[in-house]
């Protein structure tokens, strides 16, 4: 699959009235969105890249290839998952033994169903996007991208498996409009307070106030994407730039859309 | 999830399998059962290995360390979701802390002890729209540490009812890198009642359902499987005995054939997910609602909304393993 | 408005200076008139008929002169003559002209020499020198006082019809800028009443000038969804009107009928009645939202009804017919609102139209639950773009309605095959217990969607429908169950029967499954209740045997229950008469029959069995007089056989 996207950004003082104007172009409510985003890097262990060691066993042309392939790109790549406002600063699902004992008292705002953040239900996605493709001549940014559904609960322990290592994590929120094919995210970072990097993902969250903004302005990133299935048919794809260039032309007056910096989005793991 | 057994004979890449012959045995050994084809079956297996080792080492004496495999599997019998197994890194580098599921490593290794060098597996299962998407992401962004050796597909295999057991089988082929025979496998399927089905499959908002199959028919099943036990009842051990039992019950069914093959039933790990749900079963029963909260207030996700939600993500994850265990050739 | 208009615009109606004298005005009558004696009314009228006598005179007289020469060749020549004077009369007047341009440009030619003899003619150049006529003001001889009075007078005249009618010019002007005014405020405010009752008034897409009011549905299917979209105009007068283009103006409703036994039993009435020309603004847009609804209506019903043909559904141009159960009929149509409905009224019975009515306002609400899935598909991430596109599936309208008197149909037909047949138990005095009926009791989901209630609500109707129906049995521990599942939307379609049984006594007999057909359900039943029968015969004749110690061996076995064979077997062991009994159950009676058999064991059959003894066939039947009549019941009807051996 590939995506193609434009990108705006956006000052805060603009958001409000770019929600409304969003709003009625795609004619529906702003849908909102919060996200964890876990990064993960590939890794391999030391020493076994750029080995050549000659040998009688393997043909030149396999031993070409090998090296190739060894010597291949590895990638960030990140998982994303789903949240609500009401994970953010509550507890963990109630255990028994502390059910039975806070049952009346101990509890600060009394109610039974106050809500709780499951890490151990958390649904996750594997979402991975590859360096946009150089030298496209149309003016869209498009990469190669996949996206598959992971299990749900603690994801670390498969990706370690599969040769990935937990990063970092922050949070995404922002409001989705559609317009036909077209996703329209306008969202910005929230990173976890305190800063001290843990190993491992939290399970449970912060409250949403004591996020901070990565982006000190509080602004905002306008991100239009369509994804394309087969990103070698020639024909979906410029559709899929033609669109985008069209709602580029009916955002002109609000924002100015344009293609990302190639290397600002590179996953490539040096 | 039923308790199972995975049987492989191998055969040479231009004889003819063993598939024939052991179906006539089958209609040998049982002569009192119909033997009428139920259904068709399938199965793909695709195999990969990390790529440590693949080029010849300069010094040769250095010991070269297991291979890694990772293996995606996919049964036409479990259409909701596909298989991955793949084998934990030797030194983890951000050291998995044990999750709260697996607990303590002592009842998961209780059915068989575990001997064999290969290191930890982890399971995971994935609706099969991401199944073909992975695949294709390891094969991508991942060449450097992983690569693909070899395809495995029993393309049209048989199903049989044989008394309390259902017994799947097909002819192994290889499709990648060349195609050629390996062999023929046979699932069989205990059927009979079983302290395993008694357990009720969770549902994603964490309450309990009583019976896999929809509609007012759950009760007649519990009964028809003879056991309708609170969750106190069942215990751990209870389990792994069952486990045994159903074992042996399967290696005389097999021996009735009096074929030679190689086994794969109490291999490591198996049961576990049905432990989990035990476990998560005894919690929840416990007086507990677990009560997880249900998402009302309409928020989404970029990536979220269209995830395909698995009434039971773990079913079949046993026999995914069995198959994996004798399936995997090494290449 | 000219009163209140505060500038005055008119000039004053000024006094005159010295008006006229009397003295003046008499002479001027007694000039005009002769002696005021002689002038009096009748005078004066006489006069003016004279007059205009005179002038239609005149012009009838012209008239006929031009009638009477009509001849050609005269006309002819009286043309040439007429032509030959008009351009004598222009060769004068050019004549004239250029004299008068030569003098002009002479005289000019003192002051100016250059530029009058361009405009000088050639005869007169070569005849005069330039500059040879000059000319002088000298002083006018001094006009008499009237002529200067006469001058005043006439300027005065002339400058204050001026003014009046620069006044004139403006008060019209002002009074239509106030209409204007008047009637620009009307359509706002009525604008502005629409945009209040909460429609959407908004610019049109294709003409920015004019306005235009949105009462359609986002969700619709495209067409629909552009038609929407109205523009509103302003009459002459203000009002405001709606224009809806080309869409007919008349109102439309989908006309649901019931047909019953081929006789028409019930037809919905229109939503709302259609307004005769005078409504206001809101109605009119109101019926043009409720005729889009209704034409999008039906073209997704006949849509739907094209996919749906397997269910024997047929489409016609402006029809669409559905055979929903046994004997009922479903019609679909588009027709006017104000269409008389000139139907017999006869065989209109409430049952049929309370059906229609349901009907229509079903696959009504189904649409607006169509259009909020729509709008739940649009608004979720797009699938990947694909060269092909994906085809718009069918809204589920007539399905799920369908499904429903499917569904309530065979539960009505099962609840009478089982009133029957407990019915004829009860004739014969047996007391089974009662079986429970669910209906309708598909398991509603526990699981609270973010969906708004009322989605969830049809969205429950959308799905399969089930009902269950279990029952204990006389024999200890048997029990029946049946499950009727209906579907329509998605494979396998139709309605199965899930019956199965648990019948310990008789292990042997399985359940048969999953049945299509009412009858092999009901010869399933049938064939349960009459094994019931013969077993609750042989158990109750074995418990009173015992009781009685003289009739110990004297017991009815059931030696054929599937044919509903029993038999005692003799207490002499060498007899080789026995006594049978067939019992046949059907939902309409339970006879019985009985036999003396002759054979060994008594269970021959075939030739060997020879009804020696034959009673009378005995049956129960459900009476339908409350008060039973005096029948034995079957127990003690059998027993009393027993005891007769």
């Amino acid at each position: 699959m590939h995506e193609q996207s434009l990108f705006a950004s956006v000052p805060v003082h603009q958001h409000h009235e770019l929600l409304q104007q969003l709003a009625g172009l795609t004619a529906m409510q702003p849908r909102h969105c919060l996200e964890r985003r876990l990064i993960f890097k590939a890794y391999r262990k030391p020493g076994m890249a750029g080995r050549t060691g000659a040998s009688q066993d393997l043909q030149q042309g396999d031993l070409q290839r090998l090296n190739k392939m060894l010597n291949g790109n590895m990638y960030y790549t990140q998982v994303v998952g789903p949240v609500s406002e009401s994970d953010f600063g509550s507890t963990a699902p109630v255990d028994q033994d502390t059910q039975m004992a806070g049952m009346d008292d101990s509890k600060p705002y009394g109610s039974s169903s106050s809500p709780s953040y499951d890490y151990e239900r958390q649904p996750w996605k594997l979402e991975f996007r590859d360096i946009p493709e150089a030298g496209t001549r149309s003016a869209v940014t498009s990469r190669l991208m996949s996206s598959a559904t992971l299990p749900r609960g603690d994801v670390v322990q498969a990706m370690n498996a599969w040769g990935y290592n937990f990063v970092t994590e922050y949070v995404v929120e922002g409001d989705m409009f559609i317009h036909n094919d077209i996703a329209i995210f306008l969202h910005r970072v929230l990173h976890y307070p305190g800063g001290d990097e843990l190993s491992l993902p939290r399970r449970q969250l912060p409250a949403l106030k004591d996020m901070t903004l990565f982006e000190k302005s509080g602004s905002y990133v306008l991100q239009a994407f369509i994804i394309v299935q087969d990103g070698s048919n020639q024909e979906t794809m410029k559709t899929a730039s033609q669109h985008l260039f069209g709602l580029r032309e009916q955002l002109k007056s609000a924002v100015l859309l344009e293609q990302a910096d190639r290397l600002s989005l590179d996953t490539r793991a040096k | 999830m039923p308790i199972t057994g995975v049987y492989f004979i191998p055969s040479n890449p231009n004889a003819a399998t063993a598939l024939q012959i052991i179906t006539e045995r089958l209609r040998a050994a049982f002569p009192n059962e119909e033997l009428t084809p139920i259904g068709r079956w399938g199965l793909e297996q695709k195999l990969l290995r990390d790529t440590q080792g693949l080029l010849p080492s300069s010094n040769s004496n250095k010991k070269p360390s297991n291979p890694r495999y990772m293996q995606f599997l996919s049964l036409t019998h479990y259409p909701t979701h596909g298989f991955i197994y793949t084998a934990e890194p030797e030194k983890p580098t951000a050291a998995p802390i044990q999750n709260p599921n697996q607990g303590a490593p002592g009842p998961v290794n209780a059915i068989a002890p575990d001997h064999s060098p290969s290191p930890p597996m982890v399971m995971t299962t994935i609706p099969p729209s991401s199944y073909g998407t992975l695949f294709q992401h390891f094969t991508y962004a991942c060449q450097p540490f992983w690569s693909h050796r070899l395809t495995l597909a029993v393309p049209n295999g048989i199903v049989y009812e044989v008394g309390d057991f259902r017994v799947r089988l097909g002819d192994v082929r290889q499709t990648f890198p060349t195609a050629r025979v390996r062999g023929t496998v046979v699932e069989i399927e205990w059927r009979g009642p079983s302290v395993v089905e008694a357990i009720p499959v969770d549902r994603e908002d964490g309450s309990f359902d009583v019976g896999v199959d929809a509609g007012g028919e759950t009760d007649m099943d519990v009964e028809a499987a003879g056991i309708d036990l609170a969750s106190s009842a069942i215990e751990e051990s209870d389990i792994d005995a069952e486990y045994a039992a159903t074992a042996s019950l399967i290696r005389e069914f097999w021996g009735r054939l009096g074929v030679e093959a190689r086994e794969a039933i109490l291999i490591p790990n198996v049961g576990k997910e049905v432990k989990d749900r035990l476990r998560r079963w005894k919690k929840a029963g416990s007086g507990v609602a677990t009560g997880a909260d249900t998402k009302v207030d309409g928020t989404g996700s970029v990536v979220g909304e269209r995830a395909e939600e698995d009434p039971d993500p773990w079913s079949g994850a046993d026999v995914a393993r069995q198959f994996m265990e004798v399936l995997r050739f090494n290449r | 408005m000219a009163d209140s208009f505060t500038l005055p615009l008119r000039p004053i109606p000024e006094k005159r200076d010295r008006p006229d004298t009397l003295p003046v005005e008499i002479a001027q009558i007694n000039n005009q008139w002769g002696s005021f004696r002689e002038v009096n009314e009748d005078v004066l009228r006489n006069k003016i008929a004279e007059e205009e006598e005179k002038d239609g005179l005149d012009e009838v007289d012209e008239r006929d002169q031009d009638a009477t020469d009509l001849d050609s060749t005269e006309r002819l020549e009286q043309l040439y003559k007429r032509r030959a004077e008009i351009t004598q009369f222009a060769m004068q007047a050019h004549m004239e002209t250029m004299f008068a341009l030569d003098f002009v440009s002479l005289l000019l030619s003192k002051q100016a020499p250059r530029q009058a003899e361009t405009s000088l003619s050639a005869f007169l150049k070569q005849v005069a020198p330039l500059g040879s006529l000059n000319s002088e003001v000298v002083n006018p001889p001094p006009k008499p006082e009237s002529t200067t009075k006469d001058v005043s007078a006439v300027s005065r005249g002339w400058r204050i019809q001026n003014f009046n009618a620069a006044a004139n010019k403006l008060l019209q002007a002002a009074s239509r800028l106030e209409t204007e005014v008047a009637a620009e405020t009307r359509y706002w405010n009525e604008v502005l009443t629409v945009k209040d009752k909460g429609w959407k008034v908004s610019r049109l897409p294709l003409e920015r000038q004019s306005l235009g009011v949105q009462y359609g549905f986002l969700e619709s299917a495209p067409v629909f969804r552009d038609r929407g979209l109205a523009s509103l105009r302003r009459a002459e007068d203000g009002a405001l009107s709606l224009d809806e283009g080309l869409i007919p103006a008349k109102a439309r409703f989908v006309r649901v009928r019931v047909i019953q036994d081929g006789r028409l039993s019930g037809c919905s009435k229109p939503t709302r009645s259609s307004f005769n020309g005078d409504g206001t603004i809101e109605d009119r847009i109101l019926q043009a939202r409720d005729t889009v609804y209704e034409d999008e209506l039906f073209h997704e019903l006949v849509r739907e009804a094209r996919a749906i043909a397997s269910f024997g559904v047929t489409t016609r141009q402006n029809l669409i017919q559905i055979p929903a159960s046994d004997d009922l009929e479903i019609l679909l149509d588009l027709v006017d609102t104000d269409e008389d409905v000139s139907e017999p009224e006869h065989c209109i019975s409430q049952q049929g139209t309370s059906i229609a009515e349901g009907l229509a306002r079903t696959i009504r609400i189904l649409l607006a639950y169509a259009h909020r899935q729509n709008l739940r598909r649009r608004t979720q991430l797009p699938l990947p773009l694909t060269p092909k596109t994906r085809p718009v599936p069918e809204h589920q309208l007539i399905r799920p309605a369908l499904a429903y008197i499917k569904h309530m149909s065979h539960v009505r037909w099962l609840q009478s095959l089982l009133k029957d047949l407990y019915g004829v138990l009860h004739s014969a005095s047996l007391r089974p217990p009662a079986y429970t009926a669910r209906i309708f009791s598909t398991r509603i989901q526990s699981q609270t969607s973010p969906a708004p209630a009322v989605e969830n609500l049809v969205g429950q109707f959308l799905t399969p429908l089930l009902s269950t129906f279990n029952g204990k049995i006389l024999t200890p521990r048997a029990s029946f169950s049946i499950a009727i599942h209906t579907n329509l939307s998605s494979p396998p379609f139709g309605t199965t029967f899930d019956v199965s049984f648990n019948m310990p006594k008789y292990p042997d007999i399985e359940s048969p499954g999953k049945l299509s057909h009412r009858e092999e359900v009901e010869a399933a039943i049938t064939h349960l209740l009459l094994l019931d029968v013969v077993f609750t015969i042989s158990a109750n004749s074995s418990l009173k045997s015992e009781c009685n110690e003289d009739q110990a061996k004297r017991t009815w076995e059931s030696i054929y229950p599937q044919h509903g064979e029993l038999l005692i077997p003799t207490p002499k062991p060498n007899s080789e008469k026995r006594k049978k009994m067939k019992i046949a159950l059907s939902r309409h009676e339970l006879s019985l029959e009985i036999y003396t058999v002759r054979c060994i064991d008594g269970t021959g059959r075939g030739n060997w069995e020879k009804p020696s003894y034959h009673s009378m066939p005995h049956t129960w039947k459900p009476s339908p007089i409350v008060g039973a009549p005096n029948q034995p019941s079957l127990m003690d009807f059998v027993s009393t056989e027993v005891s007769r051996l």
